[in-house]
């Protein structure tokens, strides 16, 4: 067998076993070059499904160890108009932003001084539908699974199931028992450091509700906050939800004059002067909800709407040793 | 020779290059975990809480204290005390929490 390969080495070519290798060069020829078709076409396929992975970016840049489940460590609008929401917030607070399109999503972070602060997404608001654009908290977890698992055997629906978000996370979106929507993420990169949020990140979040008692426990379950009742009027609840020795969110009762509306999570911009920066939501096309007035901590608090109808709140908290705000 | 030479890298060129490039069509289609969108929280509010949000009447409060420290008094407290409760309150021994402070990289502690 050997000899009968070599043999044709050595021969001298005839005619034929010319033609015949010709035939099979170009035959060759013909292979290589639909195999680099078949490449080249598969390639074309490849990239728009590759393009389509919308990859967000972490929320800790560099990424951290440190974990610190029950706290709210990112925030997220969806609005109808993300062109008018990026000039509204970036002029507001000094935001930049950086776009990210896949699949017919279009998303943009929002940075503050180069850290990540926040996530717009562009979403055409459903016809008819009495819907309209929201902040969403993403509260950190260890676990979203068994996260899940707990909120459901506790009373909560769940409006989306975890997912992976590539080097995002894992995450997913629940309405707690009373129907106040919030989710939950485990960082890919860790969650954000405990230092006091910088003017114009977010620094607390209310969970106004109508049944405070009840949804404290839910949350305490679901986060293993410690609870703390504090001074409310009367015929009202307020309570502090705290971990790591650091106090969280609040849970208030609805308004004595809004005793029907429908139970939500209100997420608060630190600013070092509400009333400015109240002034300056109305001259952005924003709206007042809620006028500035003193808090217990002493310093100013509003809630606004920004021009597509999204609510926040403001809070002053100036970086003093003081307990209190001066005045 | 020649020709045998080209034949099969030609084809196995090919068809390593369709299996592969199509594994991956295939992967970044599939796995992403992009099931119901692309972002996953992309929901808008069901109710018009915008319309909601308001009637804050003097009193109503949602800051923390500053500095942490306070607890109610017993005039201030619920009635029914801890057994009033779905939720199971912090000892009494504890402090009132309040925020973070410092800077990133700084020192830490409460305002």
């Amino acid at each position: 067998m050997a000899a009968q390969f070599r043999t044709p080495l050595i021969v001298t070519p005839t005619p034929e076993r010319t033609a015949a290798q010709s035939r099979r060069t170009v035959r060759s020829g013909q292979l290589l070059r639909k195999g680099l078709l078949a490449a080249i076409l598969c390639l074309a396929g490849a990239v728009p499904a590759l393009s389509a992975q919308l990859k967000l970016p972490p929320i800790v840049e560099p990424a951290s160890s440190e974990r610190h489940p029950g706290k709210l460590i990112f925030v997220q609008l969806v609005t109808p108009d993300l062109a008018a929401a990026k000039q509204f917030y970036g002029g507001l607070l000094g935001w930049t932003f950086r776009d990210f399109q896949a699949d017919g999503t279009r998303y943009a972070e929002a940075y503050l001084d180069g850290q990540p602060v926040a996530g717009l997404v562009h979403k055409e608001l459903p016809a008819g539908g009495k819907r309209q654009p929201a902040w969403l908290g993403f509260f950190a977890a260890a676990d979203v699974d068994a996260a899940k698992k707990v909120a459901l055997q506790n009373g909560a629906k769940e409006l989306f199931g975890p997912h992976n978000i590539p080097d995002r996370g894992r995450e997913a979106v629940f309405a707690d028992p009373q129907g106040a929507v919030f989710a939950v993420l485990s960082s890919g990169s860790g969650d954000p450091p405990d230092v006091l949020a910088a003017p114009g990140a977010w620094i607390w979040s209310s969970l106004i509700t109508s049944g405070p008692d009840a949804d404290a426990a839910f949350y305490q379950k679901l986060f293993g906050y410690e609870v703390f009742e504090l001074p409310a009027n009367p015929g009202t609840e307020h309570l502090l939800l705290a971990s790591d020795d650091y106090a969280r969110a609040s849970v208030n009762s609805l308004p004595a004059n809004r005793p029907k509306a429908h139970p939500h999570w209100l997420n608060y911009l630190r600013v070092e002067d509400a009333d400015q920066m109240t002034a300056k939501v109305l001259a952005l096309g924003g709206r007042v909800l809620v006028e500035t007035h003193a808090d217990r901590h002493g310093g100013k608090v509003s809630v606004v709407a920004d021009p597509q109808g999204a609510p926040f709140g403001l809070l002053e908290w100036p970086d003093t040793e003081s307990k209190e705000v001066p005045k | 020779m020649k020709t045998s030479f080209l034949r099969w890298p030609a084809f196995t060129l090919s068809a390593l290059t369709w299996t592969f490039l199509s594994a991956g069509c295939i992967l970044s289609d599939g796995g992403n975990g992009y099931d119901d969108g692309v972002v996953g929280a992309d929901y808008y509010d069901s109710v018009g809480v915008g319309v909601d949000v308001g009637g804050w009447g003097p009193g109503y409060h949602v800051a923390p204290y500053r500095g942490g420290g306070h607890r109610p008094e017993e005039g201030e407290r619920r009635p029914g005390g801890a057994g009033g409760h779905a939720f199971r309150p912090a000892p009494a021994s504890r402090s009132m929490p309040s925020l973070p402070h410092g800077s990133p990289g700084g020192s830490r502690g409460h305002r």
